[in-house]
């Protein structure tokens, strides 16, 4: 009943022990479940944090009237940076509280998973009543020497503690345990296999003690304890409040209006988000558990030396393909695939990838939802480029672990062109369907699927290929020392690169708005600068290619580092790159000569032109043929010898032409357009675009050339010196006071909604200072009935009193409301001060009192007209 | 221990016979088994995972212990004799019974009649069998009983 033994040639390889010393996807799917657990756990209690207590809610509405600051639904954002202020400064003092409920949530969350976690061994034990071999002195005796023997084998340094399970009958175990108490648990069936099968034996002992070796025993019990913990502590009780609106209120037991409820797209949109949640943290648990046995079971296979050491065990029916995903266990194919060949398991799968990039996005949503919900995140306090930093480096993370298994599974000898590119199209895709999904859009933002969204949303899973195949290809370059320091380095390049290339996607999502708002008015501009100019057709297109990424790039500084980074990172790794660098010194040198001839003539035949449009089209036209020169030297380059070289070719060219540009449009210490003042603002990007065109075109008609390594004196001297200038001259920019504006100016007033604004004025504090005015006024009315003199005259005094209040009040956000409210508080003003002198000096005319308190009543019956109204018409 | 059950001691000393006579290399496991089997017989016989399954191997067959099988016939044929005790499988057998429910003097010798004995192990083979023993095996453990039995325990 053995498994048959391989031959020498047959034998699996040091694949198994490879696949234990790169990251395995157990880690990094425990990773994506703790990502999104923590992520959604801040975004509920951010929630909680928006409504409790009940007071709360109204806090924010206060500060925006306070500031006369409406955050409407409405995309148009008030560019009065001092309305920002007072609101701000009006927050802060809301900002410690609800810091207190996102920090008790993920404290809640971090305790229940760690006493699960805690509990878990002791609660197996008891509940199987599991006990120690030792207990039973003639099984120890006998078990004592095969299982040092197998704990040898699987190199542990302290051998587990071996339990016994005396009521099952399977030939089956189980690790588990917390760190200084691993426990082994074998079933009595398995301890019956000990006579009579010794190999199946050997390898169910060996398969729980590789899960030791491997030290995913933690991660797993680690993993259902926060699985367990996120069910309990964050979901259940977020889809109650969703069920049950009232229990976040002041009447928690109130019977909630389930038909209403159920019946809101909203509710039905966020159950779908959640539930799609569920689901992927469940596939994530899953995952978890399916990938640590092929581990496993690959370690198996190399300590045993045979393909199938569960040969011999009759396997139970294997679950259809389709619940593949849901199982617990891997398939029966799955498993002999990662026996047969364990580098299998370092390549990094798609739908691992494509799991991880969809976390991601939704960890960010969730995140920044519960951080604004403290107002944390906005403009202002660096909240935006901190969160991106963030989420570029957990995309980094996950690019660096798609680089570093997917060239070790090349170095084991894998092959295949879609090491990197499916990984990176996974991640691609993960992120940008990520954007839909999360559960803070449900019923606000459908998915606008325009042609332009989708086209960038293209370009973003382009760049994400990219990405990882150029940080896989730096990975390979560091072969063995892939564990050492110089990892580092090359690990924070990746953010880099992430953090810039991939760290536009908030801009994508609102590419309509953006191309509405900000590039077609510049574009119009644009053409109109064109056909001022009235030099070549090609004008119009050469200004858009141009000025528009000009316009789009919002961190040149940023731009520029990690383009750098792109030629720096893989020349530095090559062996013997001094040829390399040389020839593309050189070619860079004579690239520029070239652009200097032709920048010299594009001069000779603007002939006198000198309007301020001209000088645009004219920059337009020299960055144009910078382009061009760098695409045709990075071909040339690339042909020759290599891509990375052409890229700091290229790179070469950029800068000095910047310096070419700075020269031929300074005049008196001033440039006469905006791309001549900031010319390094497009140069990197364009650039690289331009050495991926020629790059490409030279991998079509490829000449090999034979690798010769000639050290070059002072290389790294001279690559040091191309990117502290390329760095040095992102700060530099000489002004361009007199050139023409690159965007018509901006609009001054914001739109709002004006029922929501007005609804907003009536929670914060609009109401109470309403209904204090007409309580006192009614107040008035009653005392004129008694006659009472001294009745009369207190009664208006406390009017007075509150219409002081209620004047000082901004007035409702609406053009009714910025009349009604002041009139209204203008003649009860005017009515009680009559009211006080009539009744306290006997001076005055009782008419004219009676019209300006009826004056008054009139405005007040407007204005609560105008709340009743705008708030029917916002609730809908 | 009630008077309606049969006593530990019948159940595993007839089953450890059982053992002993058909596989010797198992008997260094009888001891866990019996006892678990003694604190819940269903929980041995019956093929459920243990709690927490998802974190085993997910290849744990399982495989034919003879122990609890051998546990379970004795405890089948062991209630027989109770059940019947007052019946005509053991006419005046109250010595037995006394046995059976742990209550003899040591010493004492319980007497059987053949017929009786052929019945208990008919019964034995068909629980053998229905417990999922091959044919040839479930006739050896019933057997082994009725040459237990007749020796008087």
């Amino acid at each position: 009943m053995g498994t048959a033994t391989l031959t020498e040639a047959e034998r699996p390889g040091e694949d198994g022990e490879q696949a234990v010393l790169v990251p395995s996807g157990t880690t990094l799917r425990f990773g994506t479940l703790v990502t999104v657990a923590i992520a959604t756990t801040l975004y509920v209690f951010g929630r909680y944090a928006s409504v409790l207590p009940v007071g709360t809610f109204t806090e924010d509405a206060q500060c925006q009237v306070h500031a006369d600051l409406y955050l409407t639904s409405t995309t148009a954002v008030d560019l009065d940076e001092t309305k920002w202020t007072v609101y701000r400064e009006c927050m802060s003092r809301l900002f410690l509280p609800r810091l207190g409920w996102l920090i008790g949530g993920l404290l809640l969350l971090l305790l229940v998973s760690a006493a699960v976690y805690r509990a878990t061994p002791g609660w197996r034990i008891r509940r199987s009543k599991l006990r120690p071999v030792e207990d039973y002195p003639a099984l120890a005796q006998k078990l004592s020497g095969p299982l040092a023997e197998l704990a040898t084998k699987a190199g542990l340094r302290a051998a587990p503690r071996f339990l016994l399970d005396p009521a099952s009958m399977r030939a089956g175990g189980v690790a588990f345990g917390r760190r200084k108490h691993m426990y082994v648990c074998l079933d009595i069936g398995l301890v019956a296999l000990l006579d009579r099968d010794r190999e199946s034996f050997d390898a169910i002992v060996l398969h729980e003690l590789a899960h030791v070796r491997n030290g995913d025993v933690l991660t797993t019990y680690a993993t259902l304890a926060v699985w367990r913990s996120f069910l309990f502590v964050v979901l259940l009780p977020y889809v109650l409040t969703v069920l049950d609106p009232p229990l976040l209120s002041t009447d928690p037991l109130r019977v909630p209006d389930f038909v209403a409820n159920l019946g809101s797209s909203v509710t039905w949109s966020l159950f779908v988000r959640v539930a799609l949640l569920v689901v992927l943290a469940y596939l994530a648990r899953t995952a978890v558990l399916r990938s640590r046995e092929r581990f496993a079971d690959a370690l198996v296979a190399q300590w045993t030396e045979t393909s199938d050491p569960y040969q011999a065990l009759t396997q139970r029916p294997r679950h259809r393909r389709v619940l593949r995903w849901i199982t617990i266990h891997p398939s029966r194919a799955a498993r002999v695939a990662a026996m047969e060949d364990p580098k299998s398991l370092l390549q990094p799968g798609f739908w691992e990838v494509l799991t991880n990039g969809l976390v991601i996005q939704l960890a960010w949503s969730h995140l920044s939802q519960g951080l604004a919900d403290i107002s944390w995140f906005r403009e202002g306090n660096n909240s935006f480029l901190i969160l991106r930093v963030l989420w570029s480096v957990a995309v980094g993370v996950v690019v660096c672990v798609i680089a570093w298994r997917g060239s070790a599974y090349l170095r084991a000898g894998g092959t295949g062109r879609s090491v990197f590119t499916l990984p990176g199209l996974a991640l691609g895709l993960g992120l940008v369907l990520g954007r839909y999904l999360d559960v803070q859009q449900a019923g606000q933002l459908r998915p606008q699927l325009t042609l332009l969204t989708i086209a960038v949303s293209a370009l973003f899973v382009a760049v994400a290929v990219l990405v990882c195949w150029w940080a896989g290809y730096c990975w390979g370059l560091l072969r063995d020392r892939v564990r050492s320091w110089r990892a580092v380095p090359v690990a924070a390049a990746v953010v880099v690169v992430c953090l810039s290339c991939l760290g536009w996607w908030r801009d994508s999502l609102v590419a309509d708005v953006i191309w509405q708002d900000q590039i077609r008015p510049a574009v119009d501009l644009l053409h109109g600068y064109a056909r001022t100019s009235g030099w070549t057709w090609l004008d119009p297109a050469v200004l858009d290619a141009f000025v528009v990424p000009f316009l789009l790039n919002f961190d040149r500084g940023l731009t520029a580092l990690a383009l750098a980074l792109l030629w720096v990172v893989p020349l530095a790794l090559m062996p013997g790159a001094g040829r390399r660098i040389r020839l593309a010194l050189v070619s860079g040198l004579l690239g520029t000569a070239v652009w200097v001839v032709l920048a010299v003539g594009l001069r000779m035949l603007a002939g006198d032109r000198s309007t301020a449009a001209f000088a645009l089209v004219l920059t337009s036209w020299e960055l144009a043929t910078a382009v061009l020169v760098q695409a045709v030297v990075t071909f040339f380059v690339a042909r020759r010898d290599n891509w990375f070289a052409g890229l700091l070719a290229s790179w070469v060219i950029g800068v000095l032409a910047c310096a070419g540009i700075w020269l031929l449009h300074l005049s008196g210490g001033l440039t006469d357009s905006v791309p001549a003042a900031r010319p390094q603002q497009v140069l990197p990007f364009a650039g690289t675009v331009a050495a991926l065109i020629g790059g490409a075109a030279a991998l079509i008609v490829r000449r090999r050339t034979k690798p010769v390594h000639t050290a070059l004196s002072g290389q790294w001297l001279l690559i040091g010196v191309v990117v502290v200038i390329s760095l040095a001259v992102q700060a530099l920019s000489p002004p361009a006071p007199q050139s023409a504006p690159l965007l018509p100016p901006p609009a001054t007033t914001a739109v709002v909604d004006e029922n929501e604004a007005v609804t907003i004025w009536t929670y914060g504090g609009g109401w109470d200072r309403f209904t204090a005015v007409v309580t006192a006024n009614n107040g008035v009315y009653t005392a004129f009935k008694t006659e009472d003199l001294a009745q009369v005259l207190t009664a208006c005094e406390k009017l007075a009193e509150h219409v002081g209040a209620a004047s000082a009040f901004p007035p409702p956000p609406s053009v009714t409301g910025r009349k009604s409210w002041p009139a209204a508080m203008t003649a009860l003003t005017t009515g009680t001060s009559k009211c006080v002198r009539l009744y306290r000096d006997q001076e005055g005319d009782v008419t004219a009192m009676f019209t300006d308190l009826r004056e008054g009543l009139t405005q007040l019956q407007t204005t609560l007209t105008l709340l009743n109204t705008a708030r029917a018409q916002y609730t809908g | 221990m009630s008077d309606s059950q049969v006593s530990d001691e019948f159940v595993v000393e007839s089953a450890r016979k059982v053992v002993a006579s058909l596989a010797p290399e198992e008997l260094p496991l009888f001891d866990p088994v019996s006892q678990a089997y003694l604190r819940d017989p269903r929980k041995v016989l019956g093929d459920r995972g243990r709690p927490g399954a998802v974190l085993g191997s997910g290849i744990d067959v399982t495989i034919a212990v003879l122990s609890p099988v051998a546990l379970a016939v004795a405890t089948a044929v062991g209630q027989q004799l109770v059940d019947k005790a007052s019946g005509a499988v053991v006419k005046g057998g109250t010595r037995l019974l006394g046995r059976l429910r742990g209550k003899n003097k040591p010493g004492e010798r319980t007497r059987i009649t053949r017929i009786q004995l052929d019945e208990l192990r008919e019964l034995a083979v068909e629980r053998a069998r229905e417990l999922g023993l091959p044919d040839e095996e479930a006739r050896k453990v019933g057997d082994i009983l009725r040459a237990s039995l007749e020796r008087g325990l």
